[in-house]
């Protein structure tokens, strides 16, 4: 009886010792999975400021007259980096998407602020256009990563 | 009961499962990072063609400037992220190949009780 119930023991012992070293080895995150929603949400936002760069190239640059004739981009811009920004920041372990974020909207500001006071020449258009598809680049860089990373771990 | 957990080899084989990830990981980070900043010299060097050829003004100039600074930011927080990607993917590789000699050891000393019910 007493061998029995050391036996016992002696498994129940060995099983959570088991579980335990395999929990300690179950996988690690480091950086937030995956996001659609950002992806989709940074692929608009570049398609809508090209689209906005390409009027401004055609009709020969913006002064800051024409300014108040493209409010309504710089005010969706700001919705949707907002809208971008809180669902970054709800995720764990996403700081380098939000920071990112930051940066893109910071862009925008700056963006802004140069047209309402100073205008867009046509020369500063490509450079600008190339600055922006730059960062996109990187947005899109991080998150199509992230993407092949999930899809590796549902492979598995 | 027997354990039987060659740790050396153990040791070994989550190296092997580990590094490849950290190469690969480490060339696509590498390679991104190389083609952006050859972007950025490049775009950097047209404004100051662009400034000296009175094309644009110095205050534009340095609004263009201003404004890549914040992209190559971007640029580098990218790059981190894919190191941290490749950091996890080796970390993953290794865990799981431990996890699979415990497996293995643990399946083994089981094996080998006898119950006395």
């Amino acid at each position: 009886m007493k061998i029995r119930k050391l036996s016992n023991s002696c498994v129940a012992a060995l099983a959570t010792l088991s579980i335990m070293i395999l929990a300690s080895c179950a996988s690690i995150q480091l950086i937030a999975p995956y996001d659609e929603r950002i992806e989709n949400g940074i692929t608009e936002l570049q398609k809508n400021t090209t689209e906005f760069f390409v009027k401004i190239e055609r009709q020969g640059g913006s002064d800051n007259n024409d300014y108040n004739n493209h409010v309504e981009f710089y005010d969706n811009s700001k919705v949707a980096m907002k809208c971008l920004l809180i669902r970054a920041g709800a995720t764990a372990q996403n700081e380098k998407t939000e920071d990112q974020i930051s940066l893109l909207m910071e862009k925008y500001e700056s963006l802004e602020k140069q047209h309402k006071t100073i205008g867009l020449t046509p020369y500063t258009i490509p450079s600008l256009e190339a600055s922006f598809d730059q960062i996109f680049r990187a947005i899109l860089t991080l998150e199509v990563a992230k993407k092949e990373l999930n899809e590796e771990k549902e492979g598995e | 009961m027997q354990f039987k957990l060659n740790i050396t080899q153990v040791v070994n084989d989550m190296l092997q499962a580990a590094i490849p990830h950290l190469a690969k990981g480490g060339q696509q980070a590498s390679e991104f990072a190389s083609h952006e900043f050859q972007q950025f010299i490049i775009n950097i060097e047209h404004i100051q063609t662009m400034a000296e050829e009175g094309k644009v003004s110095d205050e534009e100039a340095q609004f263009l400037v201003d404004q890549y600074k914040l992209s190559i930011k971007a640029v580098l927080l990218a790059v981190e992220g894919l190191g941290v990607i490749a950091a996890q993917k080796a970390i993953n590789a290794a865990l799981d190949v431990l996890k699979n000699a415990l497996n293995a050891a643990l399946g083994a000393a089981f094996k080998s009780i006898k119950f006395a019910i």
